[in-house]
């Protein structure tokens, strides 16, 4: 983690998509959203379906451009660095966690969580062990050189949140992270995934429909008619 | 890190491309093979042609202007003294037809010609070097046998004056070359002057090695290169184009690579995204699939290479033996060999380019977030 990392501050996010394909009229998601995620804490954004809570966290790191409003980590507006500024943030300072458990298909578990290292610049050898020591710090220990069609749904996941801790990240964006596992699976991703991120002190940042899980974060906010609000 | 991969990318066993990749590897390997050994084979068959014509025609170079029967000896003598010299000699070539028959006249040539010192003409029987007669390839005329000739003027179709000559043939000879035997008849340089009633020759020259060509002044001098430029600029023409019909097998192959890669692009849009989220640049990304096409095309052209020495080492085994009796020495030349890879290799990484350069701005929250963006 960067020790200058002091946390996330989103002011007066607003954020809009075409209404039509024609793009003339504008269907407004986000308004003048303010939210402050702090070092080491983590944070829930609960709401319906359709409501913007994916929408807020692809902009508060960095894969959205909002219409207006500034998304600062470490005293520096993400959207307005450039490719290559956003992707060394995303790779030295992110973490991400879908829904889906998207695997480089090619790749075995290891080289899966390797390779997030080596992008970030962790010599070969560096990236190797500590992608070995997560995999198996997620009970994947046995399953080092299996690649993503020989794993289970839970397998898999627990393979990317591996993937996103292995740069030690400032900040670990969760979207569904178990929205597409079964009940067993769902609460054993989501119990590992919180004693992993509060073993390490890492930041989260979570969007769920599931009221339980969020209410396990430090904070939970709900999104709802464009505006976030404290608790649920 | 990149070129890993890649190279997965393009070969690994779990991926749905790897079939395509082997058959574009492949594709271009065969063609490879078959450019460069279609190219090694034309070369030696016009090396051994051009060899051919060489050694009977006669010379390496031939003197621009011509001499008096008396100059052209001295001029022969003096230039037999030198160490590159293989030989020298005059000779002159005068046109005429011969008649078969009544109706049947048929082009030839005398070539005049001291035959001193040749040893790539054989004596079959008689004397090729008569004063009085003439000699006649064994594919012609029997020994002894009278021929009728018609003299023309060079360069014309018909004589200005025709003059018509019955002689006997006093020798026969051979050749290895059978346009020569078929085309040629051969007069000692003095009867031939009787015959004309001129006495103007050029003196051949045969080197011990080409490369000493340039020693030669080039305003006495002519090359047969020179000399038969329109021959050697119609073979290599020749050679070109079937190099150049060749590569088009090379363009459909590469046309394949650059839709495999439009269609790898699309199949990886997942990956591609989640490539990006791990810090990956566009430039990234284009790179590594520009990388794909590249490590395919490199290994198909490794194939290829391989599969060239394989074919020259069992060439001389699998030839036919009229080939063979020819003496063709197949040998690639390195310079178009890294020429027509170094080709290859970039139009495939062009074809790559091409093929993701649009479809490579992935929108990495829609391809994540699908349904569930709003």
């Amino acid at each position: 983690m960067t020790n200058s990392f002091n946390g996330v501050h989103l002011e007066a996010i607003t954020k809009s998509f075409p209404a039509t394909q024609a793009g003339n009229d504008r269907l407004l998601i986000l308004d003048s959203i303010n939210l402050e995620i702090e070092r080491a804490s983590s944070v829930a954004i609960v709401g319906k379906s359709g409501s913007g809570k994916s929408t807020l966290l692809e902009i508060t790191a960095g894969l959205l451009t909002p219409d207006s409003g500034t998304v600062t980590l470490n005293g520096v507006n993400i959207h307005t660095l450039t490719d290559q500024g956003r992707a060394a943030l995303r790779s030295l300072e992110m973490g991400f966690i879908f829904q889906a458990s998207y695997m480089l298909s090619d790749f075995t578990a290891l080289e899966n969580v390797q390779i997030a290292a080596l992008i970030a610049g962790a010599p070969k050898a560096e990236a190797r062990r500590a992608a070995a020591e997560l995999l198996t710090r997620v009970g994947l220990g046995d399953r080092l050189d299996h690649t993503s069609d020989q794993l289970s749904g839970g397998e898999r996941q627990r393979v990317v949140i591996a993937r996103s801790l292995v740069n030690n990240p400032s900040i670990i964006f969760a979207d569904e992270p178990t929205g597409n596992l079964d009940e067993e699976n769902a609460a054993l991703i989501e119990e590992l995934l919180l004693t992993i991120v509060k073993e390490r002190s890492s930041t989260l940042m979570l969007v769920t429909h599931n009221s339980q899980f969020a209410q396990r974060l430090d904070r939970v906010y709900t999104l709802s008619e464009r505006r976030l609000t404290e608790g649920m | 890190m990149i070129g890993h991969i890649a190279w997965r990318y393009a070969f690994s066993k779990t991926n749905k491309n790897r079939g395509v990749s082997l058959r574009i590897a492949a594709g271009l390997a065969i063609a490879i093979l078959a450019i460069l050994v279609t190219l090694s084979i034309m070369q030696a068959l016009q090396g051994a042609q051009f060899d051919l014509i060489r050694r009977y025609e006669s010379y390496d170079l031939s003197t621009r202007k011509e001499y008096s029967l008396k100059e052209a000896r001295v001029l022969a003598q003096e230039l037999a003294t030198r160490p590159t010299v293989k030989r020298a000699f005059v000779y002159e070539d005068v046109n005429v037809l011969l008649q078969r028959s009544r109706n049947e006249s048929i082009p030839f040539r005398i070539r005049a010609i001291d035959l001193e010192g040749n040893t790539d003409i054989t004596t079959i029987s008689g004397d090729l070097h008569s004063h009085d007669g003439i000699a006649l390839s064994f594919m012609n005329r029997y020994y002894g046998d009278e021929v009728t000739l018609t003299f023309l003027r060079s360069g014309k179709q018909v004589t200005q004056v025709p003059k018509q000559q019955t002689f006997r043939v006093t020798g026969i000879f051979a050749t290895h070359w059978g346009e020569f035997d078929q085309s040629t008849i051969l007069a000692t340089p003095e009867f031939v002057s009787t015959l004309i009633g001129s006495e103007h020759v050029k003196v051949g020259v045969i080197l011990n090695d080409e490369k000493a060509l340039s020693s030669f002044d080039n305003e006495i001098f002519i090359t047969y290169k020179e000399a038969n430029q329109a021959l050697y600029q119609a073979m290599e023409l020749e050679q070109k184009m079937m190099g150049l019909l060749l590569f088009l097998l090379v363009l459909v192959i590469i046309l394949h690579l650059h839709t495999s890669s439009k269609r790898l692009v699309h199949a990886k849009q997942r990956e591609i995204a989640l490539l990006r989220t791990l810090g990956f640049e566009e430039r990234h990304i284009i790179i590594l699939f520009v990388t794909v096409g590249f490590i395919v095309a490199f290994i198909g052209s490794i194939g290829g290479l391989l599969l060239t020495f394989l074919f020259f080492l069992i060439f001389p085994i699998i030839a036919p033996p009229a080939l063979m009796s020819l003496g063709l020495t197949l040998t690639l030349r390195s310079g178009e060999v890294l020429l027509l890879l170094a080709l290859i290799l970039a139009l495939s990484s062009l074809g790559s380019y091409r093929g993701i350069k649009k479809v490579v701005h992935v929108d990495i929250t829609e391809i994540l977030g699908h349904d569930k963006l709003l």
